[in-house]
């Protein structure tokens, strides 16, 4: 057999004598190759995405919703059930009242509303927090003050803007003492919060609205809160603290009424739904390439019956079977390989561009599993094609018309 | 002088579906010696192109040997048949049988890429073996850029760079018009005086003639052989 590198020139200047069909060839492969790249990129992404924003609640922080979750309940069941949320401000009291090592106990109720000021006015979200939460989260303002715990039990009519809301609504004027409409009321503004949080997935979780648990409730006309965050002294007391919670609570509501959950936890079970998500969209993914695969098939077995003469000729002057074997394959898993490198280039060059809007995670080894099934589908499908060029008879192949 | 190519009692017989056998060759005895210039004729059907294929090594007898040049064709398989062909055999064929879209230069070099000899080395045989045929001025030219006769020219350089034994020539001129045909014939006697063994096939006697020696074949044997 002649050397590699002379049959890799070879199926190279083969390929390029048809230059427009060895690219449309290669197409099916770049494009599977890039969707598989772009698709786990952006679910990874939003994994990546989805932790950090948890992250930010601390890993000895129990969270208290309503209805129930996980377990095989239905996850949108609680994510959008405060108007059903059977939990009160009762209930954070007496959770507070448990004592060590329980520790801060916080309330909160989120909605959305208009936001307007001077004509200007925007949809954003509303948070009522209780001061504990504001302590748990971190939330602290850049100028001017936060709300107190006398402010909460006076259901005072103030609010705290988060930074991207200031800015648009107030531009660069100073946004301390001016008063905001939400709804119908009219809402002082005392302070502005610190930047916090990573952005992403064309949310800005800058442009919101924080007032006093209790201005909530009023506004929203409302007795109930969303959820009750539980701080535990430290992260091994954790289970201890969702225990005592459960049974306090279990006192009054129904086991599915509520639900007690560590953040830990939580980031776990949507996790696991999110790499499931993956696999299934890069599997999907992966599908095209097998196609791409069988269109490299199909142009290889046309390009050796169009080239029966030559293999005919390439015989007759002294051509191994081998050589004619190797050539073809090679020449397929050139085709399939090019569009593979192709593929993660452009794969990975549309994950940057969306990654300026949302969060996108290239993983390497979507890459090279990208490189070694193009290569293996290059193999698999060429190898037929190239076996019967190799058992041609040189005969037959030199008169074929 | 040892014969280049001795044939001893050679039978060649195709199976075709349903078990007919068709008998290409009922029994030839031959002997090529170097320096020859031989016309192979015969009508179609008398096995002169069987006898190509086995001269040219792209085919086994069924029964009787073949010995080019101390090798026993029989005992070889399909790989050492290709390396002897690459070797020894220099084909000429009537459709030229150049690679389209590849300049007269690298469908010059083919059969030295199988022959294992460098890339400079290739480059450097083919410029010389392009202008013994007359063509140093057409090296970059491919095929569809030159006229019959000269892609003729190209496929009769491709068959001189392995500096064969034998080039086998089967009918050269059948795609030529007359002129075209003339001068490949007498490029081919030229190459013949400059100590090239040649063995063509044709059915035309006018051009067997421009041979040194004629060998007529009819239903799978030869019927006359005879030397100018």
């Amino acid at each position: 057999m002649i050397p590699i590198t002379e049959i890799l020139k070879l199926s190279i200047q083969s390929l390029m004598r048809n230059k427009s069909r060895s690219l449309l060839t290669m197409l099916g492969i770049i494009i599977g190759v890039s969707a598989v790249i772009l698709l786990v990129s952006i679910g990874q992404g939003l994994q990546t995405y989805i932790t950090k924003q948890f992250e930010t609640l601390g890993a000895n922080v129990v969270m208290v919703m309503p209805g129930k979750f996980g377990g095989g309940g239905n996850f949108a069941s609680s994510a959008n059930s405060f108007m059903v949320s059977k939990l009160s401000l009762s209930d954070v009291d007496k959770i507070s009242r448990l004592g060590p090592p329980v520790g801060l106990v916080a309330a909160s109720l989120e909605s959305t509303a208009n936001v307007s000021y001077a004509g200007k006015s925007r949809y954003s979200n509303i948070g009522g927090y209780s001061s504990a939460y504001l302590k748990i989260m971190n939330l602290s303002t850049s100028t001017g003050v936060m709300y107190t715990d006398a402010d909460d039990r006076a259901s005072k009519n103030v609010v705290v803007l988060g930074e991207s809301l200031v800015t648009k609504l107030f531009g660069s004027m100073n946004p301390i003492g001016k008063s905001v409409t939400i709804g119908s009321q009219k809402f002082r503004v005392i302070g502005v919060l610190n930047k916090f949080g990573a952005s992403g997935f064309g949310l800005d979780i800058n442009e919101f609205v924080a007032m006093p648990l209790t201005t909530a409730q009023k506004l929203l006309g409302t007795k109930s809160i969303q959820s009750i965050g539980v701080q535990a002294k430290d992260k091994n007391s954790v289970p201890t603290v969702i225990n005592m919670v459960k049974k306090e609570l279990g006192k009054r509501l129904k086991e599915d009424e509520f639900s007690v959950i560590d953040s830990a936890n939580l980031i776990q079970t949507i996790n696991q739904v999110l790499s499931v998500l993956t696999l299934a969209l890069g599997g999907i993914a992966a599908i095209s390439l097998l196609v791409g695969g069988v269109g490299i098939m199909n142009i290889m077995l046309v390009s050796v019956t169009e080239r029966t003469r030559e293999i005919g000729l390439r015989k007759a002057v002294g051509a191994k079977p081998t050589d004619i074997l190797y050539q073809f394959l090679i020449e397929a898993v050139v085709l399939s390989l090019g569009g593979g490198v192709i593929g993660v280039i452009l794969g990975s060059l549309g994950a940057l561009a969306l990654s300026s809007f949302l969060e996108t995670t290239i993983t390497w080894w979507s890459i090279l599993l990208s490189f070694g099934v193009s290569a293996a589908v290059g193999i698999i499908f060429g190898v037929a094609p190239a076996a019967r060029a190799s058992k041609l008879n040189p005969i037959e192949a030199l008169k074929y018309e | 002088m040892t014969p280049l190519i001795t044939l001893s009692k050679v039978v060649k017989t195709y199976k075709l579906e349903g078990d007919i056998e068709v008998h290409a060759l009922i029994g030839v005895d031959l002997k090529i010696k170097e320096g020859e210039f031989v016309a192979i004729i015969g009508p179609s059907g008398s096995g002169k192109s069987t006898l190509m294929h086995i001269i040219g090594i792209l085919d086994k007898p069924t029964s009787g040997t073949v010995t080019l040049e101390d090798h026993n064709i029989a005992s070889l398989s399909e790989e050492g048949l290709a390396g002897l062909r690459n070797k020894h055999i220099g084909f000429v064929f009537q459709a030229f049988n150049l690679l389209p879209r590849t300049t007269a230069l690298e469908n010059v070099e083919l059969p030295l890429i199988y022959s294992g000899v460098s890339v400079d080395e290739r480059k450097k045989r083919a410029e010389e073996v392009l202008n013994i045929v007359g063509l140093a001025d057409r090296m970059e030219h491919t095929p569809s850029q030159l006229s019959g006769g000269q892609q003729q020219r190209v496929a009769i350089a491709r068959a001189l760079i392995t500096k064969p034994s034998l080039i086998l020539a089967d009918e050269p001129t059948g795609n030529l018009d007359s002129k075209a045909g003339e001068e490949i014939l007498s490029l081919l006697k030229d190459l013949n005086k400059k100590g090239n063994t040649i063995v063509m096939v044709t059915h035309e006697l006018g051009i067997a003639k421009e041979a040194k020696r004629i060998i007529q074949m009819k239903d799978g044997e030869i019927i006359s052989d005879k030397t100018k």
